[in-house]
């Protein structure tokens, strides 16, 4: 981000940046830069809440005014929901029910009573890839059964697709979950995600499968891209249920 | 929270030895107060208008976020798992904060929004973005755009 700073700015635009990461921003040097306490992926902080968005944009955006630089200006207060550590789930019409326990079977059985229990795809919304849930599934576990990809977007690399397919099935996973009785906090999200479900367990044995494979944008979407770091310690400190592969037979958990 | 000593260790180890681009000096352009200014958003969350091309992989590329976009139209193809997404998912203001930028200029702090904002892929060497900010300055110089926020994720 501070980067494009320097060069928007040495084209004789005024750029005033938000910083994630103190310790770049510090290195980097843009111009001006306001730095937040909040969580990666929340520069805004907290959703839903204005006046604190509002507060760190004007905050950030005041810095325009200032009369020499480089500034690195700190934002005085932590996000809300960071600080009391929970978040409210936002209220949406309850439909379906939470599976607790995961079926038995294959994978491809365990996906499709989850998606069906879920609603998962049923709720809209637009997605990166521009698939369906269905369609994902249809090429995910089509590229696990057989070994073959079979592109549904074959202007993609179809590595960077199973990459971007399987954001996709986590922000369809986060819509259907908000439609539930239960939903789940922010912080509940990518645990829930990652070692409860079947979607989840996709990934997982994605990510086995690529992480040796010859391709090296498939070593690098396996090894880095389908798992998040703190859901790979998370499993390893503290195993929820059994990892299986698409057959249900056990596979071996890469550390 | 992205105070580094907060962070999971592998993540804050990752993050302490990325490499950094170095600059030999900090260029720095005045301008008029605030109330006169046409602000236009920089992502580098790599969203963009859905039925747009997604960011694949490391591009050094830009999408073109129209400022009439509704909020419900844009999606994001960033490549990284590290990071939470769920603010963004309930309210893309989290990421993306147009609607608080339409707020401060309906409140005369700000002079105007810009009629196009840009997202690039935060992933991808920034010393590769270079020759794609050089377009999007023209973009916004066209548009008459004398202020811009950098929005990280």
């Amino acid at each position: 981000m501070g980067g494009l700073g320097h060069y928007l700015e040495s084209q004789n635009l005024a750029t005033s940046g938000i910083s994630l990461i103190r310790l770049h921003t510090e290195k980097i040097r843009p111009p001006r830069a306001l730095w937040v306490p909040f969580d990666l992926g929340r520069p805004l902080g907290p959703p839903g809440d204005v006046a604190f968005q509002t507060r760190v944009l004007r905050t950030a955006l005041e810095l325009l005014e200032a009369p020499e630089g480089p500034i690195l200006a700190d934002f005085p207060d932590d996000a809300p929901s960071t600080a009391n550590g929970v978040e409210t789930p936002l209220q949406a019409c309850p439909i379906g029910i939470i599976p607790r326990e995961p079926s038995r079977g294959s994978l491809k059985s365990r996906l499709q009573k989850e998606m069906d229990d879920l609603e998962v795809g049923r709720r809209g919304g637009a997605t990166a890839s521009g698939l369906s849930a269905r369609a994902i599934i249809r090429f995910l576990l089509g590229f696990l059964e057989t070994g073959r990809l079979a592109s549904p977007k074959p202007q993609i690399d179809p590595f960077w697709l199973i990459q971007m397919a399987a954001e996709d099935l986590k922000a369809m996973y986060h819509r259907a979950r908000e439609g539930q009785t239960e939903p789940l906090d922010s912080s509940s999200f990518s645990p829930w995600f990652y070692q409860e479900t079947a979607a989840g367990e996709l990934l997982w044995v994605l990510r086995e499968r690529l992480s040796d494979h010859p391709d090296p944008t498939a070593r690098l979407v396996g090894q880095l891209l389908l798992v998040p770091i703190e859901e790979t310690v998370r499993r390893r400190n503290r195993p929820t249920r059994p990892h299986v592969g698409i057959s249900g037979e056990p596979v071996r958990r890469r550390p | 929270m992205a105070r580094l000593e907060g962070l999971p260790g592998p993540i804050r180890e990752h993050l302490e030895h990325l490499a950094c681009p170095s600059f030999d000096r900090t260029p720095w352009v005045t301008g008029g107060p605030l109330s006169g200014r046409r602000i236009a958003i920089v992502s580098t969350a790599g969203i963009h208008a859905k039925g747009d091309a997604p960011f694949i992989g490391f591009a050094d590329e830009f999408r073109i976020i129209p400022g009439q976009i509704r909020p419900d139209d844009l999606v994001m193809s960033h490549i990284s798992a590290n990071f939470d997404r769920t603010g963004f998912y309930r309210d893309p203001n989290v990421v993306f904060p147009l609607q608080r930028l339409k707020d401060l200029a309906d409140q005369g702090i700000i002079g105007a929004v810009a009629d196009r904002h840009y997202s690039f892929m935060g992933a991808t060497d920034p010393l590769r973005l270079e020759a794609a900010a050089g377009i999007v300055a023209a973009h916004m110089h066209a548009e008459g755009v004398d202020g811009v926020l950098l929005v990280p994720v």
